[in-house]
């Protein structure tokens, strides 16, 4: 089992004093428990990262817990991270004298966040960490990236906290604002000095005011209000350092070969500015100005490929003093297409006839299709790249006017349409009916006279048959196969009866056009029938 | 994009100067800076910087210390004694017969030699004395020296000496003087023969 939870952190973004306790505590269980009360870990790791680094990994092997499995209490562990903080922190002295712009400090205060990692026991007792463990880069062998449950990342300062102020270090800076002469940022600049109100400076003296800065912005400007002697009111003056930046995070989209590709960032640049093109794929144009960098073309499919391909740019302005670097990669895809295989054509429907129809489709997955309206006895079936029309209409679906489908198949996430439309006919069902029956002869020599018409519609494979009810099973059948019209059905079952001879005497068998009239001794007769 | 960590603003009129060439700052009575971001968004706003106490170029030195909250300040004072001072031991050589007119029998060794000076400002109030507990609580302090021989300006690190200051008081609660003593960190080097 993992790191379960980490229960108390400092908050995102805030700040904590390197010298007071900043805990982090999490709760975790055995990685590979060798039995099922074996839940609490050997050892439980905090890695400890500044400023993104790793700097070094705290352990506990005791929880600060009575654990029990039983109850579902989890063990608990805490770690204090000041004593690293204080050992990687340090106060920076600013030059004596000018100093362009502003002096930057680059170890009195670190971004901070720690990953806790559980473990347990292998098959042969060792002690097995849960997740990666970060490793230091040591002489020509790279770091290891650690891997593990990240708390929040906040920041840690190089600063103490007496008993008497507010132990939120959030708080008491925003109590020294207090003594500064006029207003400040709300949650992007603090003070990190306690001196007075009246501060007292010689007219040769170096002086440096320390704040905490953690905005996202560039500082650009100083503004100095300066009383003169024997003046009462405040004269100004400014001064602007020349700035650059890219405003947010990016990452270049995939390019699809074929289609026109356009990736904007926004930017705030001072202008004049130049544009160093490092690396870039030769499809790609990119553009530069005060406040956008613009990434366009179009690859061909001669550019698809599945290694990244690198972007590397450096914007530089301030007289060559300020560098914006863009570092990213593009992965160029082949475009997302679809089509139909050949030239589908919808056949004509039978009634009572089973029908089916299946598209073949060569399309990028995932797909779906606009439901046309169609009849109620038609359905559609999705398949992996299929779509099979089917159903089996009935008489009453037969219709001069055709069914029409109209179809669009849609993938790409919408990008890519294909349209289907077709239309087909839904035709009559073939029959054989008995249109009359009638008794004739004298009184000891009756006879039935039957007479059958075969419908107008014949199609291939539909079975003809006649069923003698004396001679049950031995039934007259003619297949009709393509050719086949009513009148050849017709004789065709004249001339199937004929073979059969049936062993009784037949007094009448003739086909004229589409009719058959049978005449045999009553009361046997035959009965009609078209199957499928 | 400027970085997430802790800064400096210039606020000194030597910092100063080069940025705002134009202000006379001989004339300047007090200053404030106000600091704005890319965004046209204020910052921050700093405290009133008075020119005028501890201001004699020739009595005045100017302490540099590293305060409670892990940052640099400074404070100016009035030089008021600069004290040199030696330390050494003692060591007898059997001398030869007949006596050599140079040759000495008792010399001196580990000599340690240092200065100590001692400051004074009466510009800051009962209220400031909190601050003032840093400045004599500091682990870490310079003294901004002025730069020669071709030499840039820089900072010289001194070591505070322990010292009793009266943070609050029944009479003439409006004057506060303050007294540093220090020395310098590095002890002046010596040749042994």
């Amino acid at each position: 089992m993992p790191i379960v939870s980490i229960y108390k952190q400092p908050d995102a973004s805030s700040l904590n004093a390197a010298y007071r306790p900043i805990m982090l505590y999490c709760s975790a269980l055995h990685t590979l428990p060798v039995s099922a009360t074996a839940f609490v870990p050997p050892v439980v790791y905090c890695d400890i990262y500044f400023n993104g680094l790793f700097y070094k990994t705290l352990t506990k092997t005791q929880s600060s817990n009575n654990p029990d499995f039983a109850t579902g209490i989890t063990p608990t562990y805490e770690f204090d991270i000041q004593d690293a903080a204080q050992e990687y922190l340090r106060a920076e002295l600013p030059p004596n004298g000018g100093y362009l712009f502003i002096y930057e400090t680059f170890k009195s205060m670190t971004a901070a966040y720690c990953r806790f990692r559980s473990s347990g026991y292998n098959s042969s007792g060792f002690i097995v960490s849960e997740d990666t463990a970060p490793v230091q880069r040591t002489g020509s062998k790279p770091p290891v990236a650690g891997t593990g449950k990240q708390t929040n990342t906040f920041f840690i300062l190089n600063m103490a906290l007496q008993h008497e102020h507010n132990q939120n270090l959030n708080t008491h800076l925003k109590y020294i604002k207090d003594k500064t002469n006029g207003p400040w940022s709300m949650t992007d600049a603090y003070p990190a000095s306690h001196r007075p109100k009246l501060y007292y400076v010689g007219l040769s003296d170096s002086d440096y005011y320390p704040f905490v800065y953690k905005g996202d912005s560039e500082l650009k400007c100083i503004k100095l209000y300066y009383k003169t002697k024997g003046k009462t009111t405040y004269q100004t003056d400014q001064f602007c350092r020349c700035t650059g930046r890219i405003i947010g995070t990016y990452k270049l989209p995939d390019a699809i070969a074929t289609k026109p590709y356009l990736y904007e960032i926004t930017a705030k640049i001072d202008a004049p500015l130049s544009l160093v093109i490092n690396t870039k794929p030769a499809w790609m144009t990119i553009t530069a100005t005060t406040t956008k960098i613009s990434f366009s073309g179009t690859p061909a499919r001669a550019d698809i490929s599945p290694t990244p391909v690198n972007v590397n740019i450096t914007i530089v302005n301030c007289n060559d003093s300020n560098y914006i670097s863009f570092k990213d990669t593009v992965v160029i895809v082949k475009p997302c297409e679809g089509s139909i295989v050949g030239t589908p054509k919808l056949p004509t429907a039978y009634a009572g006839k089973p029908y089916l129809y299946i598209l073949n489709l060569l399309i990028d997955l995932p797909f779906s299709i606009t439901a046309p309206p169609l009849p109620p006895w038609l359905s559609i079936t999705i398949g992996p790249t299929t779509i099979a029309f089917s159903g089996t209409p009935t008489v009453a679906d037969i219709s001069a006017t055709p069914v029409k489908v109209d179809l669009e198949i849609i993938n790409c996430g919408g990008a890519n349409k294909i349209k289907f439309s077709d239309s087909f006919l839904v035709q009559g069902a073939p029959t054989l009916t008995l249109i009359s029956d009638t008794i004739t002869g004298g009184i000891f020599s009756r006879r039935r006279r039957q007479v059958f018409r075969v419908g107008p519609y014949v199609y291939t494979g539909y079975t003809y048959k006649l069923k003698p009810s004396f001679a049950p099973g031995n039934d007259t059948v003619v297949v009709a196969v393509a050719g086949d019209t009513p009148i050849t059905i017709a004789q065709k079952l004249v001339n199937a009866i004929r073979a059969k001879g049936y062993g009784t005497p037949i007094y009448t068998l003739i086909s004229s056009g589409t009719d058959i009239t049978t005449e045999i001794r009553y009361p046997s007769r035959f009965d009609p029938e078209v199957v499928y | 994009m400027s970085n997430k960590t802790i800064y400096g603003l210039p606020d000194g009129p030597k910092n100063l100067k080069p940025l705002f060439p134009t202000v006379k700052w001989e004339e300047v009575e007090d200053y404030y800076l106000e600091l704005y971001d890319d965004n046209g968004t204020q910052l921050l706003t700093t405290p009133l910087n008075k020119i005028g106490c501890c201001n004699d170029e020739n009595k005045k030195i100017r302490i540099s210390f590293v305060n409670t909250l892990g940052t640099v300040d400074g404070i100016s004072l009035i030089k008021i004694e600069e004290e040199f001072e030696t330390k050494s031991d003692a060591y007898e050589k059997p001398l030869r017969y007949p006596l050599e007119k140079p040759i000495g029998g008792n010399y001196r060794y580990n000599i340690k030699a240092n200065s100590t000076y001692k400051g004074i400002s009466a510009c800051y109030k009962e209220e400031d004395m909190v601050w003032i507990k840093e400045l004599l609580s500091s682990p870490l302090a310079w003294l901004q020296w002025k730069g020669s021989e071709e030499q840039t300006d820089d900072h010289i690190p001194i070591v505070i000496s322990d010292a009793k200051l009266i943070t609050r008081k029944v009479e003439e609660r409006y004057v506060y003087e303050i007294q540093i003593a220090f020395k310098l960190s590095n002890e002046r080097s010596g040749i042994k023969n």
